[in-house]
């Protein structure tokens, strides 16, 4: 009785091996991932999670395939485990730097690294976040690096640090609608006792400069976060 | 239990000899490195010439297994390496002759790997290829029959107006229309560049003594000198507003005074300036009509003049000419040509329902024919937008109000010319092609002045590429202007069309005058015969700009409708004979070339063309200093640190011959 419960079980076990296999298509087997840079620098190209810059893709060999696309998180990097092995289209179009041409590369199985390097939209240079007072001052540079003028700088706060355009409490703004000069000095402020019922006393914040410009489909540039105890 | 267990311990087995496999296959994969681009290179390259030396310095990598760099003079192969942190290696420049250099860094890691390396380019001229320019004189014939001419005189009279109040500035010019009709006998000085002009052109010519009034004295030499030529003189309303100090009471009345002042020979003159020649000129003989109060409202004055002077005025030439709001501080001088050739003037507002229906009648009046030129400029606040109503009615523009001395340069025969072809040279991915032209040369005041400085005084033009948009009506009106383009152009200049060819035009507006196919066969032949290969074309659909591309013989149109090329069918981009590229970039001010060269990213798959568009008054120009070329190799040079070896400069003609032939041998386009 033993020997054929063991036995039985053995059978179970292989049948459910081969089942799989036999059931599904190959999984994925593929990854893909690495950073946007930016070209001059070097410097990882900060981003926004939400609503922020995508990875678009297109997997090459089948009818009309599908567009899809990968977050690139807050500091610019992006993975994406579940991919197939294959030729593939790539495309950097809707981002906070310059359009890209489209980019075929050949995915193999395993791992695969790409760094994207690109020209930002906007440099945000030398910022500086303080907390003086009942103030959170911010003052910083902007660099336009293409044609693009600037729509808006502005200052956000949260809790998390992927503070951005789509994670805030307490937004910051300037409308400038033009070209901006380098050599310019920009300040923001947040004033904390006007906005205490959501910046609380005691407690800290993420905050985060960014600029976008008047391209349609542009995205926030940011200078990195900073954490500041109220 | 027992059973349980060693099921379990089976299972357990079975688990880790999956696991194992699972984890066998992925490092047999390894990590496809070899997508990464330029991350392990050398950033921010640049070379210098110093003491016949190229400097190279540069951004060591930020990656952290770098050991030293490599520097390869490309000219001969010579070597160096550096080591970390030293950033900066130096090279004779052993051939002068050359007109760029090429300095190779490459990275050695720490087990001795070499990255692809970065080239870094010195440059002593910035085209790609430079190609010899050809003999312009032309056999051909060139066009004629548009506009007014005269002839030479046997000797010219010149008379310095520079320090004239505004109001008889004016004045002086409607005045040389007349002395000039037959024979080009006067100059007027406006501006010292007039002089040079003369100078430039090795013309013979006497200085004639200012008198010594208290003002005017340029007028009132010019008077004295001619003053049999008159006959009357008459009084219009050009003092300024006392509401808008910057406009006269009546706008239409100084365009009024010149129409009759070019069918009675006489002097218009606002009372004030009258009122100066009685007190020190002899007016004797003179008759005077004043017309201030002639007509009861404007259009009873138009509807006058067309009663009068529609069958007298030039078929082919109409005038936009009035005092604009700039009257007192800087006036027009393109008069003389607008007395002289008894065109019809005209000061309205397209945008004004009254006025457009002015405009209507005097245009449905005239019926005027393709090819006929509207001078002046648009009194709308945007006053290109003047097309919209003229080219409907078959007017083409020909900017102009400071043109000055029209009816002298006149008298000079017409000329034709002749330029090379665009020669194509190879084009590969990874590159961007970029052509550059300066604006405006449509309009024949900047052909004039602001392109005659630059080109007369900027010290580095010649070593950049660039088309330079002129007027090809030149070749009638001022055929000595045109030559001196082409006789000062150097290997890196190409003489093209401006917006939009041989007129400025709107397609769309032309359209609507259902001649267009007649006014493009007719710009053909203008564009021929001054030598032009490239011209612009501004507000035209994808149908109209191909009708353009069709049948104006050139080999370039440049889109002035910004991203409608990127859209058009290919067809529409290249149709066997002439490429269209979009124009690009409208650049004001210093940073806005090298933005809209950082705007574009390479291509591993493909070429990639482009074209900037260098706002000639504004880019070319600080505070009144010609600053084109300093501005703009400053500006490559940054762009070259930051992407180098990447764009690449040549003539709008030979981007498009590059272009054509990439497109013929199946390139992406």
């Amino acid at each position: 009785m033993k020997r054929i419960n063991i036995i039985t079980l053995f059978i179970v076990f292989a049948i459910s091996l081969f089942g799989c296999k036999k059931d599904n298509i190959d999984g994925p087997n593929a990854v893909f991932y690495g950073q946007i840079i930016d070209r001059k620098t070097g410097e990882p190209l900060e981003q926004e999670i939400s609503e922020g810059s995508r990875l678009y893709f297109m997997e090459m060999g089948w009818n009309n395939p599908p567009i899809q696309s990968m977050i690139i998180k807050s500091d610019g990097s992006f993975r994406n485990s579940m991919m197939f092995a294959g030729q593939y289209k790539f495309i950097l179009d809707k981002g906070n730097f310059a359009v890209q041409d489209t980019v075929d590369i050949e995915i193999k199985k395993g791992e695969n690294r790409k760094i994207f390097e690109v020209t930002p939209l906007l440099r945000v240079l030398e910022s500086e976040i303080i907390k003086n007072g009942r103030t959170i001052t911010a003052t910083f540079k902007i660099e336009q690096v293409t044609s693009n003028n600037v729509r808006r700088i502005s200052l956000f706060a949260h809790p998390h640090s992927d503070v951005s355009s789509q994670v805030n409490l307490v937004r910051s703004n300037i409308d400038v609608n033009g070209p901006v000069n380098s050599f310019d000095n920009f300040t923001l402020t947040i004033d904390l006792d006007a906005n205490a019922n959501v910046l609380k006393e005691g407690e800290s914040y993420y905050f985060r400069i960014g600029a976008q410009c008047m391209n349609n489909e542009a995205k926030y540039n940011y200078a990195p976060v900073v954490l500041i105890k109220l | 239990m027992k059973l349980i267990s060693s099921n379990c311990n089976f299972l357990l087995f079975a688990l880790l000899i999956q696991l194992f496999a699972v984890s066998c296959k992925k490092s047999d994969a390894g990590v496809n490195d070899q997508l990464i681009n330029n991350t392990n290179e050398v950033r921010i390259v640049n070379v210098e010439e110093v003491s016949n030396k190229a400097v190279v310095t540069w951004i060591d990598p930020y990656i952290t297994d770098a050991s030293n760099i490599l520097i390869k003079d490309l000219q001969n192969d010579t070597e160096q390496s550096i080591a970390l942190g030293t950033q900066k290696a130096e090279f004779e420049i052993s051939d002068v002759s050359l007109s760029s250099y090429r300095y190779e860094l490459k990275v050695v890691n720490n087990k001795g790997v070499l990255s692809t390396g970065v080239v870094a380019r010195l440059f002593r001229n910035w085209a790609q290829n430079l190609y010899n320019r050809i003999d312009y004189n032309s056999t051909a014939v060139p066009q004629s029959g548009l506009f007014f001419k005269n002839s030479l005189a046997q000797s010219v009279k010149v008379f310095d107006v520079r320090n004239d109040e505004s109001i008889s500035r004016i004045t002086s010019a409607a005045m040389q229309g007349i002395i000039n009709r037959q024979y080009a006998e006067s100059y007027l000085i406006t501006r010292q560049l007039h002089y040079t002009q003369l100078e430039d052109e090795g013309i013979n010519y006497t200085n004639m003594a200012p008198t010594n009034f208290s003002k005017n004295n340029g007028f009132a030499a010019l008077f004295n000198e001619y003053k049999s030529r008159f006959s009357k003189i008459i009084i219009y309303d050009g003092d300024p507003d006392p509401t808008n100090q910057n406009m006269p009471r009546k706008k239409y009345s100084w365009s009024l005074a010149l129409m009759m002042a070019a069918h009675q020979n006489a002097i218009p003159v606002t009372p004030a300036l009258y009122q100066f020649m009685q007190t020190n000129l002899d007016l004797t003989g003179l008759v005077v009509e004043n017309i201030i109060n002639k007509w009861p409202t404007e259009a009873a004055a138009y509807d006058w003049a067309l009663n009068e002077y529609a069958s007298t005025v030039s078929k082919t030439m109409i005038f936009s000419a009035g005092l604009r709001n700039d009257y007192l501080t800087g006036p027009w001088t393109m008069f003389d040509y607008t007395v002289a050739s008894k065109g019809f003037c005209f000061w309205l507002n397209e945008d004004d329902a009254l006025d457009r229906a002015i405009m209507d009648k005097i245009f449905q009046t005239l019926n005027m024919p393709v090819g006929s030129s509207v001078f002046g400029f648009g009194l709308n606040q945007i006053g290109d937008h003047l097309n919209k109503m003229t080219n409907r009615n078959n007017g083409g523009f020909v900017v102009s109000d400071y043109y000055a001395n029209g009816t002298f340069w006149s008298s000079y025969p017409n000329k034709s010319f002749q330029q090379r072809k665009g020669i194509a040279s190879e084009v590969k991915p990874g590159k961007v092609y970029v052509a550059l032209s300066l604006s405006d040369g449509d309009n024949i005041q900047f052909d004039q002045n602001s392109l005659y400085e630059i080109f007369k005084y900027d010290t580095n033009r010649g070593k950049v590429p660039v088309g330079v948009t002129l007027a090809a009506v030149l070749q009638e009106l001022n055929p000595k202007l045109l030559e001196f383009y082409y006789k000062n152009a150097t290997k890196n200049e190409e003489l093209t069309a401006g917006p939009s060819g041989f007129q400025f035009i709107y397609g769309d507006y032309y359209k609507e005058s259902g001649k267009y196919d007649e006014w493009i066969a007719m710009n053909k032949k203008w564009l021929e015969t001054a030598g032009f290969h490239t011209a612009h074309l501004w507000i035209a659909t994808r149908d109209n700009f191909k009708s353009y591309m069709d049948g104006s013989g050139i080999e370039l149109a440049l889109d002035g409708e910004m991203g409608q090329t990127a859209n058009a069918p290919a067809s529409h981009k290249f149709n066997g004979t002439t490429v269209r590229i979009d124009q690009g970039t409208h650049c004001w001010t210093e940073g806005d070339v090298y933005k809209d060269l950082m705007s574009v990213t390479p291509s591993s798959r493909r070429p990639i063309f482009r074209h900037i568009y260098l706002l000639t008054n504004y880019y070319g120009y600080e505070n009144g200093k010609v600053v084109m070329f300093e501005r703009l190799l400053r500006e490559l040079k940054r762009a070259e640190q930051e992407m180098p070896n990447t764009f690449e400069f040549m003539l709008p003609m030979d981007l498009a011959a590059s272009l054509k032939k990439y497109i013929e041998g199946g390139g992406i386009y």
